[in-house]
């Protein structure tokens, strides 16, 4: 494959091209209401050029190897139409030349695993879901991702790194009388199969939850101090400020990039932020990414000051801040764009008891449902939670989606806590859809956040 | 593609063959400057089979070995879904003019020009970033199945949007023109921008209380996607859905009209079949408040013993179709936005909404963020709101409709006028 592809890049009249190729494997199992829903697995490959003439960076995808000469030719065309119009023109940051195979760590592999075996584990929490009381419905998807990667520059980098994705993750339904509720369980990782494999407990917490639900109160509109566990800690590191860490979305917004300088304080003495895709076994690992750079941990925020940012090569070049490695597609139908890994905030010394204690009243937040950030304002939602008095839990309470703003939030951390989880479902919408997106931390203690309710 | 569904049809009982091409081009500036110019040319197959009662499924890119690519379809509906329908034979659709020849004929300079004539316009009244951009398209979906149908429509497609950033922020002001042939934005849309811009100036963090709110087309999407859940044949057939053993009854305000239009052109996914190939037709949800019809597919209108309603969709060609209702249109009411902003005393004009997509969809809740939207005071804008949640249930907030805008806005997807709903919850200071 590598010698086709440089026979493709060698038609390429340019400052730098580079080409990826890769094929995608994904199956599948879902069942909704104990029906299968969807059984089997489909495959897709593709290619992305992008190429650097005179400071004009064009991207082509395409679909078939015939249509390679078009793809050169539009590709062309493009940058000289970037280039002729284009007031500041694009740079490269020099990164190393990389020669490399990569194989996906994994302990179980789940493309040994048959689809049937795939279909009975299923099958088996679905079964063991509906046992529980007040359960109406279960959703679950099984899948695993299966992506092989070639990747040549004219720089003579070379690579082809496997990833291979495993998830299964569930939405489950109690119902009494008109009102439902939802809580979810997600299993996955990159390190193999294993992973899906021996969580019935897990389930059965997730089972549970979406029972007492039922009974919670909806939470009251307003603004609460809050402690929020590890996996929705993870969403608003994600969302709160990891976003403002991608260099492209500082690139194209100027007046925020003045307020993003690095140096700038912008969180309390006790905030640490890093972004490691680097760690063994978590869903964000890899080792090189759709750059040919390989990806390294980055200290974000030190202290509440701001030490690092996420880059692709054209975002450090611009810049002028060193290559991170965090250039990444989705699959064959896009061109990498700047995303985090890993991000957490690293654990502090409370333990959860003083989280709570500190907090005296307000609001125990836990297990994210999605976020969303517009801007400098994100906005994030709760599986569930308690109301806090006196340190102790009260009672649980449903629908919480919680608002806040970037420049204002960082500065409401108040204690970190000493446990620390890393979210096994993550996932991230930017434009694109990164599975692998990885986030979590410790338990965080806020202050003053904003609280959406009827 | 007649040789893989000749194999198909004699492995399997019923077959299908649906695929599709499109090329793309895009074109954007960022703080008035150009920034990308890309392309992208893709292409599909995907092989529905049923065999023994059972639906399997598989997609590739690229074709190279057709027996291999039915083996994986037969392996799929092994233990796939249990199904009881049978494919249609589909002919003489009418013949809808999707495909316009002039996107063909764009130039990226013509296009560039354009752009830099909206820049220049709105920095010559306010000093904001402008952000400007243009997408067309060609493409082409095909159907071919073991009942004879045969099927094919080609389209066109373009849009163009500018967008004016509040500084610090990545939140702003969108105007945009979406259809099948080049379109440009007018000096009154962009006017309307300016002065939009000008009153986002002043930041007010409104009080938490119950207030009216108006939910501007684009911000509907937190209420219609509540709907989506609630009318899925899926999760009506499981039971699951708030709207089951509703037909017939009032869900909503009687001002709130909703029909699915698949033969208005000037929507994205107007076609005469859907992706199943069964004819489409106009198909109205919500008549007048009353919950009248919900979309089907050919598999789930079977399991409801109902008649499939043309309402398949492939959300990929990765993915089996399921039944979804595009191209909505929500009849327009008597009350032009600007009298709704000046009857009211205290309230909010929401624009955009953020994290739609959480909290307990089915059920029709919603709580969000409002990323761009306007305070009301005494009957005019004062001034943008901040750090403000919007909160409620679909279904007792379209009770409270007040009014409806009297024009709606095609944003491709549906065209969609503004509602006035009292008694929203908002959180604030």
């Amino acid at each position: 494959m590598i010698e086709k592809m440089k026979e493709i890049l060698g038609k390429v009249e340019a400052d730098y091209a580079d080409l990826r190729y890769e094929t995608k494997q994904v199956a599948r199992v879902t069942l909704s209401k104990k029906e299968v829903r969807n059984y089997g697995s489909t495959t897709g490959d593709g290619y992305v050029l992008r190429v650097l003439r005179r400071g004009g960076l064009a991207t082509v995808c395409f679909t078939k190897p015939e249509q390679a000469d078009q793809a050169v030719r539009r590709a062309v065309e493009n940058a000289d139409v970037l280039s002729a119009h284009q007031k500041e023109k694009k740079h490269i940051a020099p990164a190393e030349v990389v020669r490399a195979t990569v194989k996906a760590p994994l302990l179980e592999d789940p493309r040994q695993i048959s689809l049937q075996e795939k279909l009975a584990l299923v099958k088996h929490y679905s079964d063991l879901l509906f046992a529980q009381p007040d359960i109406a419905n279960v959703e679950l998807y099984y899948n695993d991702v299966y992506r092989d990667k070639y990747f040549v520059n004219t720089e003579g980098s070379e690579i082809n790194e496997e990833l291979v994705t495993t998830k299964l993750v569930g939405a489950i339904i109690s119902q009494v009388g008109e009102l439902t509720q939802t809580a979810r369980m997600a299993f996955g990782g990159s390190d193999g199969f294993q992973r899906v494999r021996n969580r019935e407990e897990e389930a059965l917490r997730q089972a549970k939850i979406a029972s007492d639900l039922l009974k919670a109160e909806p939470v009251k509109a307003g603004a609460y101090n809050m402690v929020l566990n590890p996996d929705i800690a993870g969403v608003f590191t994600h969302e709160a400020f990891g976003h403002f860490s991608e260099a492209d979305i500082i690139r194209d917004l100027p007046a925020m990039k003045e307020k993003m300088k690095l140096g700038t304080k912008l969180g309390t003495d006790i905030l640490n932020i890093t972004d490691n895709a680097t760690m063994p076994g978590q869903l964000g690992y890899y080792k090189y990414d759709d750059e040919g750079v390989a990806v390294r941990k980055v200290k974000l925020m030190t202290a509440g000051v701001l030490t690092g940012r996420l880059h692709d090569r054209f975002t450090a070049a611009e810049l002028g801040e060193p290559i991170t490695g965090h250039a990444i597609a989705e699959d064959y139908r896009y061109p990498p764009i700047v995303r985090m890994g890993n991000i957490f905030i690293e654990p502090g010394s409370a333990s959860l008891e003083e989280l709570l204690s500190a907090l005296g009243d307000g609001l125990y937040i836990c297990d994210a449902m999605g976020g969303q950030t517009s801007g400098e304002n994100f906005t994030f939602g709760a599986s569930y939670g308690y109301v806090v008095k006196n340190g102790k839990l009260a009672g649980m309470i449903r629908d919480i989606n919680i608002m806040g703003n970037l420049y204002h939030t960082l500065n409401s951390v108040k204690l970190v806590g000493s446990d620390f989880e890393l979210s096994e479902s993550g996932g991230c919408g930017k434009g694109q859809t990164n599975i692998r997106s990885c986030l979590g931390g410790p338990s965080v203690l806020f202050e003053n956040l904003t609280v959406g309710g009827r | 593609m007649e040789k893989l569904l000749k194999l198909a049809t004699q492995a399997a009982d019923q077959a299908e063959i649906f695929y599709n091409e499109k090329t793309m081009d895009e074109l954007a500036f960022s703080d008035g400057k150009l920034v990308n110019c890309d392309s992208s040319l893709s292409s599909g197959i995907a092989l529905r089979v049923i065999k023994n009662g059972r639906m399997g499924l598989a997609h590739t890119c690229n074709l190279l070995d057709r027996e291999d690519f039915l083996r994986q379809a037969l392996l799929s509906a092994e233990n796939g879904m249990e199904v009881d329908f049978t494919l249609p034979h589909t002919r003489d659709l009418p013949r809808l003019e999707l495909y316009n020849p002039a996107v063909e004929d764009v130039s990226k300079e013509s296009l560039i020009a354009a752009g830099n004539r909206i820049i220049s316009y709105i920095r010559d009244r306010v000093d904001a970033q402008v952000n400007v951009s243009f997408g067309y398209s060609t493409g082409s979906v095909g159907i071919l199945n073991s009942a004879g149908t045969d099927l094919h429509e080609r389209g066109s497609g373009f849009f163009t949007q500018a967008m004016l950033v509040f500084p610090g922020t990545g939140s702003g002001l969108l105007t945009f023109k979406t259809g099948r042939c080049p379109l440009d934005l007018e000096d009154a849309d962009l006017d309307e921008l300016v002065e939009l811009f000008r009153l986002s100036k002043i930041e007010i963090v409104p009080p938490t209380k119950r207030l009216p709110v108006i939910f501007a087309p684009l911000s509907l999407y937190a209420l219609l996607s509540r709907f989506e859940a609630a009318w899925s044949p899926v999760n009506i057939h499981n039971g699951v859905s708030p709207l089951c053993g509703k037909l017939g009854e009032r869900i909503v305000s009687e001002k709130i009209s909703l029909t699915r239009e698949p033969f208005d052109l000037e929507l994205d996914s107007a076609s005469a079949f859907d992706a199943e190939g069964t004819p489409t037709r106009r198909l109205t949800l919500i008549d007048k408040g009353v919950f009248s019809a919900f979309p089907t597919d050919l598999n789930y209108a079977a399991k409801l013993n109902l008649e499939p309603n043309g309402c398949a969709v492939r959300q990929s060609l990765e993915w089996l179709p399921t039944a979804n209702a595009v191209n909505l249109v929500l009849d327009p009411g008597d009350v032009s936005l600007e009298d709704m902003v000046s009857g009211i005393k205290e309230g909010i004009l929401a624009q955009f909404l953020m994290g739609a997509h959480s909290g307990n969809v089915l059920n029709g809740d919603y709580s969000v963020g409002v990323s761009t939207g306007f305070m009301i005071e005494n009957g005019r804008i004062t001034g943008r709101v901040k750090d403000c949640m919007l909160s409620g249930n679909v279904y007792e907030t379209l009770s409270n409709v007040e009014a409806v805008e009297n024009k709606a806005l095609n944003l491709g997807i549906h065209k969609l006028p503004a509602l006035l709903c009292k008694d929203v919850s908002v959180a604030g200071k």
